[in-house]
């Protein structure tokens, strides 16, 4: 009992530091980061003393909240491995950033607010880890989407930020639908809203006898489409390139321990659901490795930093869903934990740089001195060497975990592709490092390139004159570097809390194939961008028109307007005669389509009294002859 | 026959409109009216409180029946009577000469509403759906800028006549078909074709109450144009009445099976989906209300139409906790637009800086009715969607999920407006204190409804009971 | 006459009356097709209490209370109507198309 009051503790005191730095220090700015940073801190408690307590079985503790005919439905928490662990990462990574956050908006004009929706942020994630039942997943499932819509258009006098808040909240939307549905028919299936109960039902081997597959299948497969759209994945991806838009401490929240780990948290929370539904999982398979070597294609050629990391987001999120998919849930877990540090990281290095420099260009960047920040400059190297897979650090072994996850015949198709990735990975991780800090390898690109870097520029709001790094700033990175340094040896003790207690320890020989292909990576970009005398032009552009295909994200965001907006556009024209609209391109695409709908309904509301009456009166009389025919058609 | 006792609640409203009338009469100070009108106001609601248990029939058996059913809704009647008149103190928007007597339809309107939900025979129904209505009308025509209010009026006051004139003509063929105007014959009535016509041609007058396509044009209009208290008063009292007669009707169609659930459901999506799509260009705050009245009439009619208890109970649970929720906004209107003009979507921005509590109670309103938890909406919109899914209809709640999605669009993009986009006149919003009171009631009625469901649930559980126990 | 006959002339009363309301563009035309509509509901009542039930008085005290609805209807619908033409100098329904959207 006492374990549940602590987590609820635990749970709670974002909460309250969300109240608290709202309601009473709205202009004490001051007083509402420290309220939040402390609520943060005593969340971290909380869970990483559960987590060193509390024994691996699983267990909830509920209390209830209201009953509708005869189901029960509980509010509370439940504990297990997947549970704590999680718990403890999420509050551990947002304290780092809370405390970062300290000295990167110290001169924001709306500090409190930002504190307090970070808080705000905290809470829901952490609530959504601990949910105990398929209702309140799904609240908090939504109210993280709504934290992330709050928080990345945070600056909201540009407009760029407000439209990325609202693609992001619609494009999750548009999941989300999947999502609740599939919860929906998930408690049909199992007549229970537990989370422990339906686990309880497809953990067992073997199909569970009393739901049949196809049923199996399609709630894996909506639930699927609701972890599209948090994690961010194929063809729901476009929304977390624009969320940078945010402040760069809310993109290292929102990449690393919370938003789109939601959604792989999700796959993981009901891994024996998916593990009996295979043709899903195989689909599931197609769109994360699709979408693992899409967006590193984009990270390829990306000059802005926080998009080369919003990219690389969306791969590693692919790598986690490769390894769920592929069955195993350590891997897909593991590689989840380890990339909540090393994102985080990379993220916080790069508010640094552009903290201290003014600016998002890597080029202009490293031009400027980024490498005189020697404590990022560590950060940079620890976080990105981990990207890349490089032994020992975090990413490396769980990535290995996820090829070796890969080990069916059938499979292997997928392997290759996925080893790709993983090559282009290491390629654009270190042509970010090699840029960053040998800008003096450049002879060429320099007239050309800067020409690219304007409109990027000026994510430090406001102020641009070079600061140094604060300690607030520097600890923070330790932290993530020095946890990013040793996550990886971690693996067997996860394994055992989430329930895999035989782990698979790749020899060598298993493990060669991944060593070189990080290695090669590197190697590739050092001779692009590293070496001296390098050209710093990347190899795709060699081939004509493919940077351009990478650097246009392939173009989607246009086929999306064009599959989806000129159509309703037209329509609408074609039925009311309505006028071009402007729409801007950068509003979200399908939401256009739904407000020229919109505006058409509204304007074929005339304002004549007569035309509405008609209008009933013509429904009325259809109706009446419908109903009589059904009903004299019953009597014969 | 039951004990006279039960009628206080009403007896209570009663008085209220008589002392209301003669304090018109004598011309007092509109301030004084608008104190004795209030305390009346609130006196129903505790009234109705002490009496929400109450059950029996307390005059002319089988004709009026104070049930769980009727006192709920009756106490959703009186708390948007008790709120509009704590946020109308100025009634700004109203003609002035005739602020003194809006309490008197007001009341009026009220007495109606809560005959209407305890009436158990055709006549009476009529009756008092008519006194409502009439009482609305005038109301509604006593805009402050003529010329608009005179289209207003008119265009409601013929819409609802032809509507009631429909109903009626439902009703006759009812009578005819059941051989009685009591609801416990009409409900052994077997299904014919005449029948079933009847009940949807009756149910006309409710549709257009509750503004549900295609008898929702007049809401646009009628919410734009109409005085801030009285639509206030419109969008919320009316609604819930219009859910007690809906109830009453909806139980005797359960022969025609299939057919008159299909009629509904049909209705409903066509609502919720032409509501929401229209509302997301609106500007005016009145005028996007209205239409997300229609959307939310749509989402109503799913647990009606399912005709299940638990259905019910799910529809009445929706419309209770609609009251707070939907007031919300309307406590922004009637604060912002004390000019007697309509607040806009320019208007409300940077709402947080210039009247915190008025900022979040328009939040709490939004997100109320985007079914955001943990707001009541969320929590409504659940047992709705269980209903429905326990009867088997996938593709509504498929639709329906859509259009929340839809909707949330522009519920957002108005708390927004408030909290993001600075304000272009800063100066801070003045609020009396019994608007400071009917934000906060509102505010927390819509928080503890949604957090703590268990008890209104039940509430509705029972009531849904009480409707189908009419029969026995 | 048969009650089929009556609920016919009823039918017929309550078209002409609803084609009143859509058609007519006076507001007093409108408001006279509205009575129309009302007496049609009367009627059937009339006819259903006649042959078809054994209430002694049901049918005919129903017709009662519609008539005087039906009148306190009309005295604020003309109000209303007089409201209009004090500001507009008419009562053309297709004046009232200013609120819209």
């Amino acid at each position: 009992m006492t374990d549940g009051l602590i987590a609820m503790l635990g749970i709670t005191s974002p909460l309250i530091g969300f109240a608290l730095a709202l309601l009473f220090f709205r202009k004490k700015h001051d007083f509402a980061a420290a309220v939040v940073v402390l609520s943060g801190i005593v969340s971290l408690c909380c869970s990483l003393g559960l987590l060193m307590t509390h024994g691996s079985a699983a267990t909830t503790h509920v209390a209830r909240w209201f009953a509708i005919a005869d189901i029960e439905i509980a509010f509370g928490v439940l504990l297990d491995g997947k549970t704590l662990i999680m718990g403890a990462v999420v509050a551990l990574v947002t304290s780092c950033i809370q405390v970062y956050s300290l000295a990167y908006m110290a001169h924001d004009a709306s500090k409190a607010r930002f504190f307090a929706f970070l808080a705000f942020f905290e809470w829901s994630m952490l609530s959504l880890v601990y949910a105990a039942n398929l209702l309140q997943l799904f609240i908090f499932w939504e109210l993280v989407g709504l934290a992330s819509f709050f928080l990345i258009g945070f600056w909201h006098e540009k407009p760029s930020a407000v439209a990325a808040a609202k693609k992001a909240f619609m494009m999750t939307r548009i999941g989300d639908v999947g999502l609740f549905i599939g919860l929906v028919l998930l408690f049909q299936a199992t007549g229970s809203l537990d989370v422990l109960a339906i686990n309880a039902t497809f953990d067992a081997a073997g199909m569970p006898a009393t739901i049949e597959k196809d049923r199996v299948e399609w709630i894996a497969m909506l639930l699927f489409i609701g972890v599209i759209g948090k994690s961010a994945q194929f063809p729901l991806h476009t929304w977390l390139p624009d969320a940078m838009e945010g402040p760069t401490p809310v993109s290292a929240l929102l990449h690393s321990a919370t938003m789109v780990a939601a959604g792989v948290f999700l796959v993981t929370r009901f891994h024996g659901l998916f593990v009996d539904a295979e043709t899903t999982r195989t689909w599931m398979l197609v769109i994360a490795t699709f979408t693992a070597l899409l967006a590193s294609t984009m990270a390829m050629v990306a000059k802005d930093m926080k998009r080369v990391l919003a990219f690389s987001s969306i791969s590693q999120l692919g790598f986690m869903l490769i390894g769920l998919a592929a069955g195993s849930l350590f891997a897909g877990y593991f590689h989840l934990i380890t990339h909540a540090f090393f994102k985080a990281l990379l993220f916080l290095c790069a508010g640094s740089f552009i903290h201290a420099l003014g600016t998002n260009d890597m080029i202009a960047m490293g031009r400027a001195g980024a490498r005189k920040l020697r404590i990022t400059t560590i950060g940079l190297v620890v976080g990105g060497a981990a990207l890349a897979g490089l032994p020992p650090l975090a990413g490396f072994f769980s990535k290995e975990q996820v090829l070796g996850a890969l080990h069916d015949p059938w499979q292997q198709g997928f392997k290759w592709a996925a080893m790709a990735a993983a090559f282009l990975t290491a390629y654009y991780t270190f042509r970010m490092v090699f840029l960053l800090v040998r800008p003096d390898a450049a002879s060429r690109a320099v007239a050309d390139e800067a020409a690219g870097s304007q409109h990027h520029a000026g994510d430090d709001h406001g102020e641009h004159e070079a600061h140094g790094e604060a300690l607030v700033m520097r600890a923070p990175i330790l932290v993530l570097a020095f946890l990013a340094l040793i996550a990886g040896f971690f693996g067997d003790a996860i394994g055992r809390a989430i329930g895999v207690p035989d782990v698979h320890h790749p020899s060598f020989g298993e493990m060669a194939p991944a060593i070189l292909i990080a290695l090669g990576g590197v190697a590739l970009a050092w001779f692009d961008y590293g070496r001296k005398g390098a050209k710093q032009v990347g190899f795709v552009a060699m081939v004509p028109g493919l940077e351009k295909l990478f650097a246009k994200r392939w173009y989607l965001d246009e086929v999306y307007y064009y599959l989806f907006v000129i159509p309703a556009l037209a329509l609408a024209q074609f039925c009311f005669g309505a006028e071009q609209q402007g729409f801007d391109k950068s509003a979200d695409v399908v939401g256009a389509g739904v407000i020229a709908s919109g505006n058409s309904v509204a304007r074929s509301h005339n304002g004549r009294l007569q035309l509405y009456l008609t209008l009933a009166v013509l429904v009325l009389v259809g109706l009446t002859i419908w109903l009589t025919r059904e009903l004299s058609g019953g009597a014969r | 026959m039951g004990s006279l006792e039960l009628f206080l609640p009403e007896a209570t409203v009663l008085v209220g409109a008589l002392v209301a009338f003669v304090l018109a009469i004598l011309r007092v100070p509109q301030r004084i009216a608008w104190g004795a009108a209030t305390v009346f106001g609130i006196a129903s609601v505790v009234m109705t409180a002490v009496y929400l248990n109450a059950s029996g029939e307390p005059f002319f058996a089988g004709i009026y029946r104070v049930d769980a059913l009727s006192q709920l809704l009756k106490l959703g009647i009186t708390g948007s009577l008790a709120l509009t008149l704590l946020v109308g103190r100025d009634l700004a928007s109203f003609r002035v000469s005739t602020r003194v007597d809006v309490p008197i339809f007001l009341f009026f309107a009220t007495l109606g509403m809560m005959a209407l939900v305890s009436a158990t025979e055709l006549l009476t129904l009529y009756v008092s759906l008519e006194l409502s209505a009439y009482a609305l009308y005038v109301i509604a025509a006593l805009q402050r800028r003529e010329r608009m209010g005179s289209e207003v009026a008119a265009k409601y006051v013929l819409y609802g006549a032809a509507a009631s004139a429909i109903s009626l003509y439902g009703i006759s063929l009812i009578y005819g078909s059941a051989g009685s105007t009591y609801l416990s014959a009409i409900m052994q009535t077997t299904m014919s074709p005449v029948f079933a016509v009847g009940i949807l041609l009756a149910l006309c007058g409710v549709f257009f109450k509750l503004a549900v396509f295609p008898f929702h044009a007049w809401a646009p209009d009628t919410y734009e144009g109409a005085p801030h208290e009285a639509v206030a008063f419109i969008g919320t009292a009316s609604k819930v009445a219009a859910v007690g007669l809906l109830v009453r009707i909806v139980l005797f169609a359960a022969p025609a099976g299939e057919a008159i659930t299909i009629a509904l459901l049909v209705l409903s999506v066509l609502s919720m989906t032409i509501g929401n799509l229209a509302a997301i260009r609106q500007h005016d705050l009145k005028r996007l209300l209205a239409w997300s009245t229609v959307a939310h009439a749509g989402y109503l009619l799913i647990g009606l139409s399912t005709m299940s208890t638990v259905g019910v109970a799910s529809g009445l649970f929706y419309v209770v906790t609609y009251v707070p929720i939907v007031f919300a906004p309307f406590v922004v209107v009637c604060v912002l637009g004390r000019d007697g003009s309509n607040p806009t979507k320019a208007s409300i921005a940077g709402l947080y800086q210039r009247s915190p509590l008025l900022a979040f109670t328009l939040l709490v309103g939004m997100f109320g009715l985007a079914g955001i938890p943990p707001t009541a909406g969320f929590v409504g919109k659940w047992f709705l969607f269980s209903a429905a899914i326990e009867k088997g209809f996938y593709w509504l709640v498929i639709v329906a999920a859509l259009n929340a999605t839809v909707s949330l669009y522009y519920y957002l993009l108005i708390v927004k407006e408030a909290y993001l986009t600075p304000a272009t006149d800063a100066s801070e919003v003045r609020m009396s204190g019994a608007a400071q009171a009917a934000a906060c009631v509102v505010v927390v009625a819509a928080i503890a409804f949604g957090s703590f469901p268990r008890h209104v649930w039940e509430a509705c559980e029972a009531a849904a009971r009480a409707a189908f126990a009419v029969a026995g | 006459m048969t009650l089929q006959t009556w609920l016919l002339f009823a039918l017929v009363l309550f078209a002409v009356g609803l084609y009143a309301v859509l058609a007519r563009r006076n507001l007093i035309a409108i408001l006279i097709g509205v009575e129309l509509m009302l007496n049609a509901a009367n009627i059937n009542f009339l006819a259903f209490h006649r042959f078809v039930t054994n209430d002694p008085a049901v049918g005919q005290i129903v017709v009662l209370f519609v008539i005087g609805l039906a009148a306190a209807e009309v005295a604020i619908a003309l109000s209303i109507v007089l409201a209009v033409y004090r500001e507009r100098k008419a009562i053309d329904v297709q004046d009232l198309e200013e609120l819209k959207g």
